[in-house]
């Protein structure tokens, strides 16, 4: 990617346009206190072959983990070499959806792609561009709903992600919006708390599969049990779309979630890539942009931004969002991913992922500090388990053998002090599995 | 013979006892362009004379139908769910093409529209 910097003539020019006498007369905003004075602390300047070494050192001192069993909505996947290279193209490295899009056909193209691509996992008719996450995806479908059938109450089930909870309850705090929270019984969306509810008043039932324990909800009964509220299938784990039914056979309205396990590597929690999809019905409640193919004035394939009326540049307050752009380099590395992969490819990817955690199951099974919490819940690639053992213990083992270990779920709810989430993909091994056991051995009470 | 009668903000309206079909005018059609979509009030919405009751969408444009009289929606023209069916506030605008009833709960709203004329004149003008 080409980046031109600019020198102390262009800083004058543009000073004096703006009728400023320095830089720092640009951050006059910025209170007083809060102002940096003094230089960073960091030596130099150095030459390049300094500068390399200085890092290199500064590196050595980061712990890498060669293994993860942490998943919880972020999960290590393999990503071919590939898709940086294809994506890191500068007729592609762009973050959002380019204005005066139409001259960008390359772009449009891959959105295209990726529509069509997510539509064929979700099952579903329309896709959007892209949205910033998981969260605010799962936000926008619920106000979707509201749009389409003028309900007011939401009735989210206790197994979607806390954080995406959260993220939904920010949203919907200045709407009409009633959120109820639906308890879980033996893991699963409880049936029963459901059957009590009133499903005419109902907007939307907020379902996440696999749930945020893992495990694999059923949605016929739901899907029977509220037939005109809009039916929203939630999934932080886009991978599990190639393998399980389809939301579309199980005839959800509304697909949303993220798909970082499609090309996206794991970096602080960010960026990752929200996704919705829906039925034809909802395609004017939709938020965000669509791409739409057609032909140009001489008769040529082309793609164009379509049904821009619902959009906050035409429709300003009565738009369907103010979602105005994509997370188009994010959707970009997951049409590279998913072209490069295929179906088989993401299939096979899934099924190791599967078989994997059920492997890691099994031999935690045969430990005396380990207990798994819901015996006979199917699950996907994630499993909730008791550990008894000295967490601090734990660890330092973990630290040593370079294991980064499961999440222990007491950082979302205080009263699961010894519940841990263990979380497998296809890039975990046998001898990794092992190093984890050691370490629950070494911290066994 | 019923009369066609106009608002300002280019909507028809035509009297059928103390009901009013409600459409876009040909000029408003011929501004907006191809219709791709129109989001239809619900029946049994209360509207005053001027406030929005339903949107109307080009492909590059929004815009919102308002009330020529107050009323109550007592039917919408079904056919427009249908978005391959938006092509016909084109073709005719004033016929096939209209988009609601309103039951007038103050008929005398009605004097204050113009006249087919006054509206043509209106149109020229601008």
């Amino acid at each position: 990617m080409s980046y031109h910097n600019h020198s102390i003539r262009d800083e004058e020019k543009m000073l004096k346009f703006l009728g400023l006498d320095s830089i720092d007369s640009l951050f006059s905003s910025i209170p007083e206190p809060l102002r940096l004075k003094d230089d960073l602390a960091i030596e130099g300047p150095l030459n390049e072959s300094q500068l390399v070494s200085e890092f290199e050192s500064i590196a050595s001192d980061v712990l890498t983990f060669r293994e993860s069993f942490k998943g919880a909505g972020a999960y290590n996947h393999f990503i071919p070499a590939a898709v940086d290279e294809v994506t890191s193209r500068q007729e592609f490295y762009t973050a959002y959806t380019p204005y005066q899009p139409e001259v960008s056909q390359g772009t449009l193209q891959t959105i295209f792609e990726y529509q069509t691509m997510m539509c064929d996992l979700t099952g579903l008719d329309v896709s959007n561009a892209s949205m910033y996450d998981g969260a605010s995806a799962t936000a926008e479908s619920i106000l979707m709903a509201m749009r389409f059938n003028k309900r007011k109450k939401v009735l989210i089930s206790s197994g979607l992600h806390p954080e995406y909870i959260e993220t939904v309850k920010t949203y919907l705090r200045n709407t009409e919006l009633e959120v109820e929270l639906i308890p879980l019984s033996s893991g699963k969306t409880s049936m029963e708390a459901l059957s009590k509810e009133d499903p005419d008043a109902v907007s939307s039932v907020v379902i996440q599969n696999p749930n945020f324990f893992g495990i694999i909800e059923d949605f016929e009964p739901i899907r029977k049990g509220f037939p005109d509220s809009a039916l929203i299938y939630v999934t932080n784990e886009a991978l599990s779309l190639s393998v399980l039914k389809t939301p579309g056979e199980y005839s959800v309205d509304i697909c949303c979630g993220d798909a970082q396990s499609f090309g996206i590597p794991l970096s602080f929690g960010g960026p990752y890539l929200g996704f919705i999809t829906c039925t034809s019905e909802y395609l004017h409640y939709i938020p965000g942009r669509l791409v739409g193919a057609t032909y140009d004035n001489s008769g040529k394939r082309a793609f164009t931004m379509t049904l821009s009326a619902r959009e906050q540049h035409i429709r300003r307050e009565r738009a369907t969002s103010n979602i105005c752009s994509n997370h188009a380099l994010s959707a970009i590395r997951a049409t590279v991913y998913l072209s490069l992969m295929g179906n088989r490819g993401i299939e096979g990817a899934a099924l190791l992922s599967m078989k994997n955690s059920h492997l890691l199951l099994e031999k935690l099974s045969q430990l005396k500090g380990f207990s798994p919490v819901y015996r006979d819940a199917r699950f996907f690639h994630e499993f909730l388990g008791r550990l008894d053992i000295d967490p601090e213990r734990f660890n330092e083992s973990l630290k040593r053998y370079r294991i980064l270990g499961p999440l222990n779920l007491e950082r979302f709810f205080p009263d699961m002090e010894n519940l841990y989430l263990f979380n497998t993909t296809e890039m975990n091994s046998e001898e990794g599995m092992n190093l984890l056991i050691r370490a629950i051995e070494e911290a066994s009470l | 013979m019923a009369e066609y009668l106009y608002t300002e903000d280019h909507e028809w309206v035509l009297r059928e006892e103390n009901r009013v079909r409600v459409g876009i005018s040909d000029f408003a059609q011929g501004e907006l362009g191809d219709i791709a979509y129109v989001e239809l009030p619900e029946i049994g919405k209360e509207v005053k004379k001027g406030e929005a009751v339903c949107s109307i969408d080009s492909l590059k444009s929004s815009s919102e139908i308002y009330a020529p009289v107050s009323g109550k929606v007592v039917e919408v023209n079904e056919k427009l769910r249908k978005e391959e069916n938006c092509e016909i506030i084109n073709k005719d605008p004033l016929g096939e093409g209209w988009i609601f009833v309103l039951e007038m709960s103050n008929p005398e709203e009605l004097e204050k529209l113009m006249s087919e004329d006054q509206y043509n004149k209106m149109v020229e003008e601008e």
